[in-house]
């Protein structure tokens, strides 16, 4: 196995939502504690993607905010080159933070509508180089925005002049403009036309070639993920279910999550399709999730164990059903 | 499939045109656009956002609000006019004769009224049944779209369920008074992929039982694929192609409908590059003189510019563009 | 196969900035109101009339050396007895009516300007802290915020201006009178702004722009300042001309109390206490003009501040 660039080890987090201190005392309720995210652990080699597919509710979100360090887990770590970015040292934390950047899911959001274009992607310049002369500045600007496909003009307008698309390529410049090695894409193209999402993923896949870049990729969407991602992790209200290599998990998927999950998809290629699989429940809630394995009450091969133990994952399958190949 | 058809068809929609009035002058949303359905059929509406596809829903039966308005054309359910209806006259053709199904679950159901209450509303309101008779026949309707334990949970408020649960109980009402066609704007949309799945087969299998006819409204090209008979696509306020699914996905005539495919990623693909369309939709307040496609085709001719080209027919369709009338580059 | 993107057709950006906010929804909602126009003209007017009074005054009424007891208590120029050296004629120490309006409107305006302004610097400050970071910050200025709301504004003004003097052991001699109003309808105005601020920028803090901003180590207070702030103004520029109207009521409440401006350098709210003496004995014009424009210009200016509300929601476009 290739040396492993970004580790996730055990990763947890969890949040409070209990109700506030003096209501809980009047009512006597206890602490409510959602567990977003619950140990999941894997690892990016250099230079591919690697994308965490789950539905609402599934923490994939929470992992990507931990990966970039925007949120701090419970317990467990996140590394990058065998350095841990949770390190209470200002200069390491600063050193990281050049090197991981996140391209997030609404381009509506994600920039200041207040600020001119080149002031955003200026942003990180400034930040991680402060000494740059202006000219430089100016011209590193004009370089970025050509990378994403604008036009250097482009930089003295507002973010409301552009069209989603657009403001996605001026979200992929700003992360660009750190140099970064690492970024978490938090469902970049789910906000986006399909033909604009086209755009954006070759685009994606053009940076990735050209610099180097390793992805974490969230989304909901498989053809997406089938279409961007080498290894794919897929997540079941913040438990890892199945983790395997792009082609093997869509050619031969293992936890029934992953089989429902394959079945259910509307693609293009399913004219007319009658269903074979028959779709079972919803994502329960995930403040209060089943005992055992949160799959169970969904499953059709749930048994007395799943309903009391949760599957360890052992060599990429989290599942007491299904065996393990020989 | 195009022959002499002896009865009409269940809804007609010639040259409908909406229009939107603002300080600077009229938007053309919807631009002279035609189609029918034909009963028990699934017409699937698909395009971008801003496309115009759900403004078509809403024209249908006449939820425009101004500054938004239908100025021209001609509806008809069942061959009968229904663009002209009074106010009175319209709300209750929703309802008894087209249902409605909403993205969000939460805007067609009320929050302080349960979901007992609304169901005989909406059947009492249309239908000659009894209080009890009514009961009855909602608790047969929520079985159907299939809501466990549908006696207990009937007196529940919607906020009791779950997103799923929810749009299962607004297509039990859009469907309560047996209406002949339903119009659904993107109904899967809010929803996670594998309840999706689960709502799409109900809707299909509901109204084939009923043999009711669905306009699907939506973005999502996947669900068309898997549930409509013919799918119409709309670009900038007009159909740019219109046949059957099958067609329009395998073999498209449109350049528009061809990069589209060619944009979508699928499951059974692996790794390649996506073909894509380069640029965005115009802006309403910027649609270009020509065909509203000129600027992002790449197989736009000079005539392109200055000339919007109108459905052409083809053996199984109709697209509009120069390049099906014949012209050459 | 490189992904460049023919710009679509994109709002004329060359434009100047006047030709841009000329064609904005803004003054266009502006231009279809006549009571709105007809406000901003009125409050344009005074405010230019308070800013040019050394100049358009037809007296000094500061300077107590030309006034003179035989032309106190005129009538207008219009009643018998009045003449057009005094329009509006003449105090209990024949001071020119209409030149101690146009200084006292000076006054008005300049305290309650001032005060705003030192409203909405406190409040801005302390609704970001509170709205941004949250927590015991949050707590603690809130909670005095609540405590403060329950008192009304001019009680709050009354007790500031207390206190402040009983520290400053002021009597009603020196500039300081000046200051210590603006402090007392600052202090009593900077729970609204705080609330306002912290509220948006509890919106702003959730929106991803500042979520990249944390991803590269911007420091707290920057982003505060640099991306939050922004986004938070448009509801601060509709409180600031609302507390505008209610701070020069304030100020005339304050100063007919007596605890505002002395009456030998006297602003609306004085000049209407002075006339106030004279009302029953038949000098009505004392207190009516300084009266009036009062009225008006508390008006027109709330008025204003109502439109702009309007306009800047989009939920009412």
């Amino acid at each position: 196995m290739s040396d492993p660039f970004i580790e996730i080890n055990q990763l947890s987090k969890d949040f409070d939502v209990s109700p506030p201190a003096l209501e809980r005392w009047i009512e006597r309720s206890p602490r409510r504690i959602l567990h977003a995210v619950d140990k999941v652990s894997f690892h990016i080699t250099r230079g591919e993607t690697f994308a965490l597919v789950g539905e609402s509710g599934s923490g994939k979100s929470t992992i990507g905010r931990m990966a970039v360090g925007l949120l701090s887990p419970t317990n467990g770590d996140v590394k990058l080159d065998h350095q841990s970015l949770f390190r209470s040292d200002a200069a390491h934390t600063q050193a990281m933070r050049r090197r991981i950047q996140m391209i997030f899911q609404d381009p509506y959001a994600s920039l200041n509508p207040r600020w001119r274009t080149g002031s955003i992607i200026a942003e990180p310049l400034r930040v991680f180089n402060p000494r740059q002369p202006k000219p430089e500045q100016i011209e590193a600007i004009a370089r970025l925005l050509e990378k994403v496909g604008l036009s250097p003009v482009d930089a003295l307008k507002f973010p409301h002049e552009f069209s989603g698309g657009q403001r996605q390529r001026i979200a992929i410049a700003r992360a660009l403009a750190a140099n970064p090695d690492f970024i978490v894409c938090d469902e970049p193209t789910s906000a986006l036309d399909v033909s604009v999402q086209a755009q954006i993923l070759n685009l994606m896949r053009d940076l990735q070639e050209q610099f180097g870049l390793t992805y974490l990729l969230i989304s909901h969407n498989l053809a997406v993920v089938r279409h961007m991602a080498r290894r794919i992790g897929v997540i079941y209200l913040g438990r890892l279910v199945e983790v395997a290599d792009a082609s093997q998990l869509f050619n031969n998927p293992r936890h029934p999550y992953t089989r429902m999950l394959l079945a259910a998809v509307p693609d293009i290629q399913k004219i007319g399709a009658g269903r074979t699989t028959r779709m079972e429940g919803e994502v329960p809630n995930p403040i209060n999730p089943p005992s055992g394995c949160h799959f169970h009450p969904r499953c059709p091969l749930a048994s007395t164990r799943c309903t009391q133990e949760a599957p360890e994952l052992i060599d990429g399958v989290a599942c007491h059903a299904v065996a393990r190949p020989a | 499939m195009l022959q002499a058809v002896p009865a009409p068809p269940l809804l007609d929609v010639k040259d409908l045109t909406v229009q939107i009035d603002t300080r600077r002058g009229p938007l053309l949303a919807i631009d002279h656009i035609s189609f029918h359905i034909a009963r028990g059929e699934i017409l699937g509406i698909v395009g971008e956002s801003g496309a115009g596809k759900s403004l078509t829903g809403a024209a249908i039966i006449n939820l425009l609000t101004p500054p938004i308005r239908r100025i021209q054309g001609e509806i008809s359910l069942q061959g009968a006019r229904i663009d002209g209806l009074s106010i009175q006259a319209m709300r209750e053709l929703r309802g008894k004769k087209i249902g409605m199904i909403f993205q969000d679950p939460l805007t067609s159901l009320d929050p302080l009224a349960t979901i007992a209450q609304q169901l005989i509303e909406t059947l009492r309101a249309h239908l000659p049944l009894s209080p009890s008779a009514a009961r009855a026949r909602a608790i047969g309707l929520l079985r159907e779209v299939g809501i466990p334990a549908p006696e207990q949970r009937i007196d529940a408020y919607p906020h009791a369920f779950s997103g799923g649960m929810r749009q299962r109980v607004v297509i039990a009402l859009a469907l309560a008074a047996e209406p002949e066609l339903i119009i659904a704007d993107e109904p899967t949309t809010a929803l996670d992929v594998s309840v999706q799945a689960q709502i799409i087969e109900l809707l299909k299998a509901l109204c084939a039982q009923r043999g009711a006819s669905i306009m699907l409204i939506t973005h999502d090209m996947g669900v068309i694929a898997e549930t409509a008979d013919r799918v119409a696509v709309m670009y900038a306020g007009r159909i740019v192609e219109i046949g059957p699914v099958a067609q329009i996905i395998q073999s498209p005539r449109h350049p528009y409908t061809q990069g589209l495919m060619g944009a979508i990623p699928s499951l059974g693909a692996d790794r390649t590059r996506l073909t894509q369309i380069s640029g965005a939709m115009p802006r309403l307040t910027a649609l270009p003189e020509g065909c509203a496609f000129a600027p992002r085709c790449t197989k736009a001719m000079a005539l392109c510019q200055t000339q919007r080209p109108s459905l052409t027919p083809h053996e199984q369709g109709a697209a509009a563009c120069f390049l099906l009338e014949g012209a050459t580059v | 196969m490189s992904s460049t993107t023919p710009q679509p057709a994109l709002p004329e950006n060359t434009a100047s900035w006047w030709k841009r906010l000329a064609d904005s929804d803004i003054t266009y909602s502006f231009t279809r109101s006549k009571v709105v126009m007809g406000s901003a003209f009125i409050s344009a007017l005074l405010l230019l009339l308070a800013l040019f009074a050394p100049y358009v005054s037809p007296h000094d009424p500061t300077n107590l050396a030309s006034l003179d007891l035989m032309n106190s208590l005129n009538p207008p120029a219009w009643l018998q007895g009045g003449s057009w050296d005094y329009p509006l004629g003449t105090d209990n120490q024949g001071r020119d009516m209409l030149s101690a309006l146009l200084f006292g409107l000076r006054l008005s305006l300049s305290v309650s300007l001032a005060s705003v302004i030192l409203a909405m610097a406190l409040g801005i400050t302390l609704g970001l802290i509170s709205g941004y970071f949250g927590g015991w910050a949050d707590t603690i200025i809130m909670r005095i915020a609540d405590i403060q709301m329950t008192f009304p504004a001019i009680l709050t003004a009354l007790l500031v201006n207390g206190v402040v003097r009983a520290l400053l052991g002021l009597n009603h001699t020196g500039g300081a009178d000046y200051w210590v109003l603006v402090l007392s309808i600052g202090l009593s105005f900077w729970v609204q702004f705080a609330r306002t601020v912290r509220g948006s920028a509890m919106v702003e803090r959730s929106k991803d722009y500042v979520a990249a901003a944390r991803l590269i180590g911007v420091r707290p207070t920057r982003i505060m300042f640099t991306h939050v702030l922004p986004n938070v103004l448009g509801p601060v520029l509709v409180i600031a001309t609302i507390s505008l109207a209610l701070a020069i009521i304030t100020e005339a409440t304050l100063s007919f109390l007596g605890v505002g401006l002395p009456p030998s350098n006297p602003s609306l709210g004085t000049l209407v206490r002075v006339g106030n003496d004279f009302l029953l004995s038949g000098e009505w014009w004392i207190v009516f003009f300084p009266g009036l424009i009062l009225a008006i210009l508390a008006l027109s200016v709330n008025m204003l501040g109502d439109w702009l509300r309007d306009a800047l929601n989009p939920k009412l476009r």
